[in-house]
């Protein structure tokens, strides 16, 4: 092998990144199934979140969200993880995501962490608004 | 009202998504599975990093809120590796709960966000500061 050579990256073929050989049927159901479950869990959260940024309600401000998803955190773990059960489970947590990012406290949280970290004073966020 | 920024909301929700699935999918080609290594080393750093922020709420120090941000950051990105691999693992011994491999992979996701957010919003702010000074 001459000097040059080595430099020479090794032939890759493309289509070796498709090659999921190593993982089993069942496994690649699970992550397809995980990876979907997780698309949908941050669909719920972001339109909890949307739903408060563009509506104004009372349900926002009070407890409720909050006091039902803990209600559906225990519900979840009490629900023992069998196969018949998955598609419950699911849903629960789509429920518990939703209405927990439903809570404006948490939202209101997020923003005064970020604004302490912008160190912005008092009088540039009056001038802004 | 709320004070984000709509442009570092945007660019923070595509980086993540970037982070995660890159990170993601090196993960799961990883034929060795070596990453479950860091799980040690990530469990401590999270420890830490618990009681750093727990420090600062009372010394309100600025460096240990960068380091937050940006060790946060690598820490997360390191849970995803070792959190997709834990999923293919428990997979492997017969585990079929998708549900609580969703719940940790949603973690990692908001804790990446949350802090991309932070860091690109601060960063435009004082841009736009900058700017408005040279104005002057």
């Amino acid at each position: 092998m001459s000097f040059a050579d080595s430099f020479r990256l090794p032939a890759m073929d493309a289509r070796s990144l498709l090659d999921l050989a190593d993982l089993s049927k069942e496994e690649q159901t699970l992550l397809k199934a995980t990876y979907r479950t997780l698309a949908l869990t941050l669909a719920a959260a972001s339109a909890a979140v949307y739903l408060q940024l563009t509506s104004s309600s009372f349900l926002f401000h009070s407890m409720l969200p909050l006091l039902a998803s803990f209600g559906l955190i225990a519900w979840l773990a009490t629900t023992p993880p069998t196969p018949q059960n998955n598609t419950k489970r699911e849903g629960i947590l789509y429920g518990v995501r939703f209405f927990f990012f439903f809570w404006r406290r948490l939202c209101a949280d997020v923003d005064r962490v970020l604004w302490r970290s912008l160190a912005l004073s008092r009088a540039s966020r009056s001038a802004r608004s | 009202m709320f004070y984000f920024q709509t442009t570092a909301l945007l660019q923070a929700l595509v980086g993540t998504v970037l982070i995660f699935a890159s990170f993601s999918i090196s993960a799961i080609y990883n034929k060795s599975r070596s990453y479950l290594y860091m799980g040690g080393f990530l469990m401590s750093a999270l420890s830490v990093m618990f009681w750093m922020s727990l420090f600062n709420l009372f010394i309100r120090s600025d460096m240990l809120m960068n380091i937050q941000l940006y060790g946060g950051l690598l820490v997360m990105t390191g849970f995803v590796l070792f959190d997709t691999q834990l999923i293919i693992l428990k997979a492997r011994m017969g585990n079929k709960d998708h549900v609580a491999s969703a719940l940790s992979l949603f973690t990692d996701f908001i804790s990446i966000f949350v802090r991309l957010m932070i860091i690109l919003s601060r960063n435009q702010s004082n841009n736009s500061q900058n700017d408005r000074r040279r104005r002057r």
